[in-house]
């Protein structure tokens, strides 16, 4: 059996090879349980990657990995040829991996506007002293930041832009998800990972949410983004290639008809045949 | 057109009126000598919120006045501000409280960049507080330091043990922070009783009063005919020194700090993924917190010319505290209000000496049953002045440019 299988693809000339994204071996284990289990997976520039499996396939945690929120026990990932390996996560997001959550995590007392411009946290330059003496240079920084978020919320819901100063809290569910994905967004990270975007939504609203990613697509000059998703209509309509984890292992990969067509994946999530 | 013009007085001099009339009931809840001035204050202002709560409009519309003339509200702020040393001429005690309210307020600020900005329990405020008032009494004491050195001094040195004491604190959360700084309060409590050169449990004697270039703050204020008691001097000092902080501290709330703050404050994974370096700024905060805290303590010193151990106990660790949440976390105003509230009140209490704790802890769990989130609450962060700012310094020349064109001609 093929340890690697993506080198292996390699070799076939089955995956790009420019890739902005890619993990080796990527292993962790809670005392005995091992959460995942040498995972190689790459992504290139300006692909969307699926990445599916049952509950508890440890695809939340490859995310919380490559974010730097846990430690790997053994591998190593790498973004644009860097090792992240050991690095802290606020570290992580300043090399430009942005990430949004499952459970929507909003602080729900500030305004969507504050919820949005942590984003961009690292690039600003105004700290202690300027906001303390010298108010204009902030001033013009602020400005300039918040047409930026504002943009971006016409990108999504035009009404966003005319309740920005109100708290996050009042927010319908789609439009927290958009509001988490705009912080993800403003600070223009290389790699966009999305925990099950999807999640507690009708079908209209899964609907636009599809239409929301395309379009930020379309926005970023194609953003690499890994996607986790339960979903299949969502992942059959908007990623190119899917990868499916199972017991913290990767079971298959390809596009998602072949992928669908898996034994090993239908029995991970229906069972096996009688 | 006289009518006009007497309509555009009437929004300043209403705004005014009210102004005059919150601070004589506060001038009169401290200076009337009964203790039912308390229960009638109490019933009256009830009353009032009462109204304006079955009513909001009437609320609103003394909202909108107040935002309409923002420039009148601060004069009658500033100018009622300067006149309370005249309002206590002949109760020098009053006025000693009021100072002390002042104290706390730049205190309380200091802890509110801690508890109410992000998120971190310190209940250490008076070990710091002690640590800011000893090191001015020493220096002044041992090294006949001038007051106007010891102070900063007192912050800086405050600041520095903080970023000393973060290296046991910076890994725990929540109720275990909160456990670890109660430990901290003790040891210093403990050390400064222990140790000789802190006086012990005698504390430190005889530390100069504040004087600067010659002039003593212990001379009575004379302004033309009237003479003011010398409390007035520190009052109005500190006066100054406490809007300094509360503008610090407002400006930082109004900014990418403040910002920062509040979303580690609400949600540390996402600060973490967003790039902040939670560790970094819990230090700073705690180090800049503890220093105005440190700030006050080293006024303090030279306010009273006397330190002991017992002043820095737990329990001013938890006044300050209940300052900050019964006042309003991360709310510059509402900490202000705390304080007053809440320093003079006990002081206004002594008078029934026996049920002062019993009545003033009832007036407490009253008003967090009322006023859950403490009198002004959290409010939503609202850039629109900066970005205001920004615009209008686009359609302004640079003084450089100005300079640039003169030399030019």
């Amino acid at each position: 059996m093929d340890t690697n299988p993506s080198a292996a693809g390699e070799i076939l000339g089955l995956v790009p090879v420019d890739r902005v994204f890619w993990t080796d071996n990527l292993s962790i284990s809670f005392g005995g349980l091992v959460a995942v289990e040498r995972v190689n997976m790459q992504v290139s520039y300006g692909e969307i990657l699926g990445l599916i499996g049952p509950n508890g396939s440890g695809k939340t945690t490859f995310f919380n990995i490559i974010t730097g929120l846990y430690t790997p026990s053994e591998g190593d990932f790498f973004l644009e040829g860097d090792s992240l390996l050991g690095k802290p996560p606020h570290m992580i997001a300043r090399k430009g991996i942005a990430r949004t959550f499952q459970m929507s995590r909003l602080c729900l007392d500030l305004s969507i506007l504050d919820n949005v411009l942590i984003g961009i946290h690292y690039r600003q330059k105004s700290w202690l002293l300027d906001s303390i003496l010298r108010r204009r240079r902030l001033a013009s920084e602020v400005a300039g930041v918040r047409e930026k978020a504002l943009q971006l919320f016409r990108v999504f819901n035009k009404e966003l832009v005319d309740h920005a100063g109100e708290p996050a809290g009042s927010l319908p569910l789609i439009d927290r998800r958009r509001v988490e994905i705009c912080r993800a967004m403003l600070g223009e990270p290389k790699l966009l990972l999305l925990d099950e975007p999807s999640a507690g939504m009708n079908p209209e609203e899964k609907e636009e949410l599809m239409k929301d990613i395309r379009t930020i697509q379309g926005a970023s000059n194609g953003i690499s983004t890994i996607i986790i998703e339960h979903d299949m209509a969502v992942i059959k309509s908007i990623t190119e290639r899917v990868i499916a984890l199972n017991y913290g292992c990767r079971i298959a990969e390809g596009t998602f008809d072949k992928v669908s067509r898996d034994p090993e994946l239908r029995e991970a999530y229906l069972g096996k045949q009688v | 057109m006289a009518k006009e013009k007497r309509k555009s007085l009437m929004g300043p001099v209403s705004v005014l009126a009210l102004e005059a009339i919150v601070y004589g009931l506060f001038v009169a809840l401290l200076l009337v000598p009964t203790i039912w001035i308390i229960a009638a204050e109490v019933a009256l202002v009830g009353g009032i919120v009462f109204y304006l709560w079955r009513r909001p409009s009437s609320g609103k519309r003394i909202g909108e006045l107040f935002n309409a003339h923002k420039k009148t509200v601060w004069v009658g702020i500033i100018v009622l501000i300067l006149t309370t040393p005249f309002c206590m001429a002949y109760s020098p005690y009053w006025l000693f409280i009021i100072i002390t309210a002042g104290l706390f307020t730049i205190a309380a600020l200091g802890l509110n960049l801690q508890l109410g900005s992000t998120g971190m329990v310190n209940l250490a405020g008076a070990a710091f507080y002690a640590i800011g008032a000893y090191t001015a009494g020493l220096l002044a004491l041992n090294w006949s330091w001038p007051p106007w050195l010891t102070i900063p001094a007192g912050a800086v040195v405050a600041g520095l043990f903080s970023i000393l004491l973060f290296i046991p604190i910076f890994k725990t959360t929540g109720s275990y922070l909160a456990l670890v700084t109660i430990a901290l309060q003790f040891m210093v409590v403990i050390l400064l009783d222990n140790q000789e050169w802190t006086g012990g449990p005698q504390g430190l004697r005889n530390i100069p009063l504040f004087s600067i270039g010659g002039y003593s703050f212990t001379a009575n204020l004379r302004i033309g005919p009237l003479e003011l008691p010398f409390y007035a001097n520190f009052y109005y000092l500190l006066v100054l020194i406490a809007a300094a902080v509360a503008i610090v501290c407002h400006r930082l709330y109004q900014s990418w700090v403040g910002l920062t703050l509040s979303i580690i404050r609400d949600d540390e994974i996402v600060a973490k993924t967003s790039g902040v370096s939670v560790v970094r700024w819990k230090m700073t905060t705690f180090a800049l917190g503890n220093c105005f805290i440190g700030l006050a303590g080293a006024f303090y010193s030279h306010l009273v010319g006397f330190i002991s151990p017992p002043t820095f106990s737990f329990e001013r660790s938890l006044l300050l505290a209940s300052i900050v949440i019964l006042g309003g976390m991360d709310n510059v105003m509402g900490i202000i209000f705390g304080a007053l509230l809440l320093i003079i009140l006990p002081e206004k209490l002594r008078v029934i000496s026996d049920y002062r704790f019993l009545i003033y802890g009832i007036v407490l769990v009253i008003m967090l049953i009322l006023r859950p989130k403490g009198l002004f609450p959290f409010k939503v962060r609202d850039f629109a002045d900066l970005v205001g700012m920004a615009r209008k310094k686009k359609g302004k020349v640079p003084w450089t440019r100005i300079l640039q064109r003169r030399v030019r001609s």
